[in-house]
């Protein structure tokens, strides 16, 4: 049988670690990481593309050229020119404004689920996973009851169960989120609890408690956090949807989602109506999706020396 | 030897197998046939079952045919019923029926069918329920095989409009034995009326394809022997299958997809006024229990930025709630709506509230309405009145329009049905019985005029009458009646003959002519 130290050596997160606070990232740790995730030419540019949207955003009153939500009739459906760079929209409001203003939303509408689906759905897959026996029943079968329908079906039944708002836009795409989080973080907790470190672990008399925050959670961290980075893009897009059906944000306030729906009456005529907030949606989507991968690379030990 | 001879024989045998194919193919694309894509899908072709579709009115009515015909004007002509006659009381129709005209099973049309017809529309417990424009008809006999009598319990002016089916398909004659014989649930895929054109086809939410009736009884100067009517749900992709020739005919489009269609090479257009538009008015509560608040919001909407950027300008101002394509609609009377914002000013000063008030609208979660809502909003900002977009699913909006006034305090209301009663429009907003109750406009004065309405058989009399209403309407301000939409249609000029929509939006089919294709 290894030593307990040779074992607690295969964590991913080992290096990153302080070997008394478990798998909290030390300054040094955080250095090497980013060095690693922005080593590579993709990550880097996905994260550059990605400040640029969350500083748009956070800038919007500052160098928005127009009111967003102030129409002006006589220049509806203007083509991109130097007075509005990406042209006017149906009722003639400035579509790069549009644009600035809606990151804010469909960054918030990224975060928020994301964050309701975190808190919920990993220490329930962890405790599922960990504890096993009828609580691991019970937590699963619900799940795959949420499971069972498809995911857009679900966030917009309960939406309109909700109520036409962001709020509850973005609170069903929360809920809905917890399920397959939950499912992953259960599933890779029963992997974890089979290795040999917390066999070990347990034999040196650890709670479950401690088992399943020193041991398990950070040996798990790296697949979360890409599959959480992965979803942002999807969430971003279930917004867009939601807010396409008139669930989401509600108008004159723009969202890119709604903006693109809008869009859709005159994709022959104004294409840049749809396709300016469409190719904002995709950008976003796909630097989180790139950082995402990033992300992976840096956290797999594996494919980190190759 | 034998087995070349035999290969040879084979050979020959498949060739002319071939042959007879493609004659068979050809003969088929010898069809007259064309293809009219729509946004909606047809749901049931039992009459029993109301539906708002455009598409299934279409269809009804080339299937179906009514007992009389309603002329454009107002008029009642002959339908299945070749004359008619009304008592000096008005209290009895007796209606003659045409002889040897049959349905598409089969079975002949006759008094007892028409008696059927009459009786299950009554029945609260066929179909969607009792038809109301029948609602004063006491009872109906066969009196001899073609002829019905209809009694009245009181004089009904609207009886005629109702037995010609109006404003309401249930009032079409469906073939009682094909009814009988199918059951309600299987009779909705396999209906039968006696109408120029029959089913042939039907897959829900994908194509529905009629084929002339060759029993027809009519003349019918058309050459047209199929008619397909393709589920097609996106505007978009309904332009883009126009423009490559996969459809021929647009009844119901949008106005932005229109300079693309017209572009198409062959393309006639048009477009007819259907309807009207408005932003009902929740007078039960705050702050448009008020009339000077309901005033200033007519007065501050402006009106023109909705016609030109979402109806392309194929819609013009409403002066009241009653349209043009009814013809009861007075060029006169009530006045058209002008922008006035000192008006507006004064109206807001008059009901205490001189910066203005803010106030939720109810809609239905679609692009083209928050447009025109989001165009409101801009205009009533100038006077500091702050429009709330509450979009809602379908339901809940038809919930805060006609059953709970705590939802919200106005209402967008398209109602694009060709209602044959002139008083028709305005009893769905106005009137202690008007079934958009968001409104709740309910006073001794209109309920006299109401009641007095169904007893005035004189059409001029009639016309004043409604127009009295119509007054008091726009007196009262009992909502912002703001456009008349016009539907526009294409079809390919160098393809079809006689494409066109009469005043009720509906098609001649009897007189479709494919001359190309």
């Amino acid at each position: 049988m290894k030593p307990v130290d040779s074992i607690r050596r295969e964590d991913p997160l080992k290096e990153f670690s302080s070997p008394s606070k478990g798998a909290r990232l030390t300054r040094h740790a955080f250095v090497l990481f980013s060095r690693r995730l922005f080593d590579r030419p993709l990550p880097r540019f996905a994260f550059a593309l990605l400040l640029l949207v969350i500083l748009g955003a956070f800038l919007a009153p500052l160098i928005s050229p127009y009111d967003p939500i102030k129409p002006d009739f006589s220049a509806a459906r203007q083509a991109p020119s130097f007075e509005h760079a990406l042209g006017t929209d149906d009722i003639g409001r400035d579509i790069l404004s549009r644009i600035l203003f809606g990151a804010r939303i469909s960054l918030v509408a990224a975060l928020i689920p994301l964050s309701i689906s975190i808190i919920v759905g990993v220490p329930l897959g962890l405790f599922s996973g960990l504890v096993k026996g009828w609580p691991d029943d019970i937590i699963m079968r619900f799940l795959d009851a949420l499971m069972a329908f498809p995911r857009i079906v679900l966030i917009i039944a309960i939406a309109g169960l909700l109520g036409p708002s962001l709020t509850n836009a973005l609170l069903a795409i929360g809920i809905v989120g917890i399920a397959p989080l939950a499912r992953l973080t259960r599933g890779l907790t029963l992997s974890a609890s089979e290795e040999d470190y917390v066999l070990a672990a347990r034999a040196l008399g650890s709670s479950n408690r401690r088992i399943m925050m020193a041991h398990i959670l950070p040996n798990i961290t790296a697949a979360i956090i890409v599959t959480v980075s992965l979803d942002i893009g999807g969430i971003i897009l279930a917004e867009a949807t939601l807010s396409f059906l008139g669930l989401g944000i509600q108008p004159p306030n723009p969202s890119w989602g709604s903006m693109v729906a809008v869009g859709n009456r005159y994709l022959q005529t104004a294409p840049w109506i749809s396709l300016v907030p469409g190719t904002a949606i995709f950008i976003t989507v796909m630097s989180i999706n790139l950082l995402g991968d990033g992300l992976r690379d840096a956290l797999d030990p594996y494919l980190r020396n190759r | 030897m034998f087995n070349r001879n035999k290969s040879k024989a084979m050979i020959l045998a498949l060739l002319g197998l071939l042959f007879v194919l493609a004659g068979a193919v050809g003969a088929q694309g010898a069809m007259n046939e064309f293809v009219i894509g729509v946004s909606e899908t047809v749901v049931t072709l039992d009459m029993g079952v109301r539906s708002p579709s455009l598409a299934h009115k279409q269809v009804s009515y080339a299937i179906y045919e009514p007992l009389l015909r309603l002329g454009t004007d107002g008029s009642i002509n002959p339908g299945l019923a070749g004359d008619w006659t009304m008592s000096d009381d008005k209290l009895t129709i007796t209606l003659n029926l045409r002889e040897g005209v049959s349905f598409h099973d089969g079975s002949l049309l006759d008094a007892d069918t028409v008696v059927w017809n009459i009786n299950s529309a009554r029945d609260p417990d066929f179909g969607d329920g009792a038809l109301p424009d029948y609602g004063r008809i006491e009872s109906v006999d066969a009196l001899d095989a073609l002829t019905v009598q209809v009694n009245m319990s009181a004089p009904d002016a609207n009886i005629l409009p109702a037995l010609a089916a109006g404003s309401d398909s249930r009032a079409l004659i469906m073939s009682r034995a094909a009814y009988e014989a199918l059951g309600a649930d299987e009779y909705a895929f396999n209906p039968s009326g006696t109408g120029p054109f029959k089913l042939a086809s039907w897959e829900p939410g994908v194509e529905l394809v009629l084929e002339r009736n060759e029993n027809y009884w009519g003349e019918s100067a058309g050459n047209a022997d199929r008619v397909s009517f393709r589920v097609i749900l996106d505007a978009s992709a309904t332009t883009l299958n126009y423009q490559s020739g996969d459809i021929h005919a647009i009844f119901s489009l949008r106005a932005s997809e229109l300079p693309l269609l017209e572009a198409v090479p062959g393309t006639v257009s048009g477009a007819v006024a259907r309807g009207v538009n408005v932003l009902a008015l929740n007078n039960h509560r705050p702050p448009f229990d008020n009339i000077h608040n309901r005033r200033a919001v007519n007065y501050a909407i402006d009106v023109e930025p909705v016609i030109n950027l979402v109806y392309g300008g194929l819609a013009q101002p409403a002066r009241g709630i009653t349209p043009p394509n009814s013809f009861a609609y007075s060029e006169e009377s009530p006045p058209a709506i002008v922008r006035d914002l000192d008006a507006a000013r004064a109206e807001l000063e008059a009901a205490g509230n001189p910066d203005g008030f803010e106030f939720e609208v109810s809609v239905v979660a679609q692009p083209f309405r928050i447009q025109v809502l989001e165009i409101m909003q801009a205009s009533l900002a100038e006077v500091g009145i702050s429009l709330v977009i509450q979009a809602n699913e379908r339901a809940r909006h038809i919930a805060a329009l006609r059953e709970d006034t705590d939802i919200a305090e106005a209402g967008f209301v398209q109602i694009l049905a060709a209602l044959s009663a002139p008083e028709a429009y305005l009893g769905r907003f106005a009137g202690c019985g008007a079934n958009i109750k968001i409104v709740g406009y309910c006073t001794d004065e209109y309920e006299a005029l109401v009641a007095e309405l169904p007893g005035l058989f004189d059409s001029a009399e009639r016309l004043a009458h409604v127009g009295q209403m119509n007054e008091l309407a726009w007196r009262d301000t009992i909502s912002v009646p703001y456009l008349y939409p016009q539907i526009p249609y294409v079809y390919r000029g160098d393809i079809i003959e006689g494409f066109a929509l009469n005043g009720y939006g509906l098609l001649d089919w009897t007189n479709f002519t494919v001359v190309g294709g």
